[in-house]
């Protein structure tokens, strides 16, 4: 199993007043035999284009696919170098649209904006939208999440 | 109208509900998951931190229903799901250690498309008790 990414120096929790609409976050991060192997064992992946390449070629794909959800798990901010989130925090809404694959290998890049940022019912939220994007130019996944952030 | 892979089809046979595995989510699991990612959040794995939110205990991430829903459309729709799918999920009930969750995916329309036609579907994940903990629409092209 992976271990935990090493956090840089000036690395800051960011609370929900540290946001502002429109501020921006990139992360890059490399889709590793290891984070493949991981990923489809603790989240039970099954289907045969996400665990078996041949199958995968079969159906048009390079090698056996990175499973959308988890490309998506890296459009968090968290996956942001020097940020830091507070403890506590949980998804309340996801949206994603698929644009194509990625497999193991590929270096993906993502860029984050804050969409919103409201209270309601007494909780925060913050909504971000992502795009990630392989190292060679093809888009992977559009994503929007809304999470609701420790006060 | 029903759905097999990557078509669509009015056999009576293909399946209109498509119903996943059913999984046990366990503490070691949602230990395991926060570590792939680098960010360990005490509310998936602290029994301290987690008992004392609003949640009562630790829940597991969202990810992990996601996943079961991702798993089912990516088996069915092995070469469309990947370029043209569409998920919309509200997370509803917090999954605690020990629970089994099962994806669920229903065929609930068909629209044209310039590839073709779009089918509208609902997913959902429950819990072996019947807890809806995240349910919403998906949708895809299909030949």
């Amino acid at each position: 199993m992976n271990t935990p990414t090493a956090i840089p120096a000036e690395s800051k929790v960011h609370h929900y007043d540290d946001f502002t609409i429109g501020q921006e976050f990139v992360a890059e991060f490399e889709l590793t035999p290891e984070r493949y192997r991981d990923v489809i064992r603790i989240l039970a992946y099954t289907a045969p284009v996400a665990v078996d390449s041949e199958a995968a070629r079969a159906s048009g794909h390079e090698q056996a696919v990175m499973p959308p959800a988890y490309a998506a798990a890296y459009q968090f901010v968290a996956a942001v170098p020097g940020v830091l989130l507070p403890p506590g925090g949980v998804y309340a809404k996801q949206e994603l649209r698929m644009q194509g694959p990625c497999y193991v290998g590929d270096t993906l890049t993502t860029r984050t904006t804050v969409h919103a940022k409201y209270e309601k019912r007494g909780r925060l939220y913050v909504v971000m939208d992502s795009q990630t994007t392989r190292n060679v130019g093809s888009p992977v996944i559009w994503g929007r999440r809304t999470r609701i952030w420790p006060s | 109208m029903a759905v097999t892979a990557d078509t669509t089809t009015n056999e009576s046979e293909a399946e209109t509900v498509i119903e996943g595995t059913s999984r046990e989510i366990t503490q070691d699991l949602m230990v395991e998951y926060t570590d792939t990612l680098g960010f360990r959040n005490p509310i998936h794995y602290s029994g301290d931190f987690a008992g004392k939110s609003e949640y009562g205990g630790p829940i597991a991430s969202g990810p992990f229903a996601l996943a079961l829903v991702d798993d089912l459309l990516l088996r069915h729709f092995p070469r469309s799901w990947l370029t043209s799918g569409a998920l919309s999920v509200a997370y509803l009930a917090p999954v605690r250690p020990g629970a089994t969750i099962t994806g669920r995916v229903e065929v609930t329309g068909l629209a044209k498309s310039a590839p073709g036609s779009r089918v509208q579907l609902a997913v959902s994940c429950v819990t072996g008790e019947g807890t809806v903990v995240m349910a919403g629409t998906a949708s895809v092209d299909v030949l």
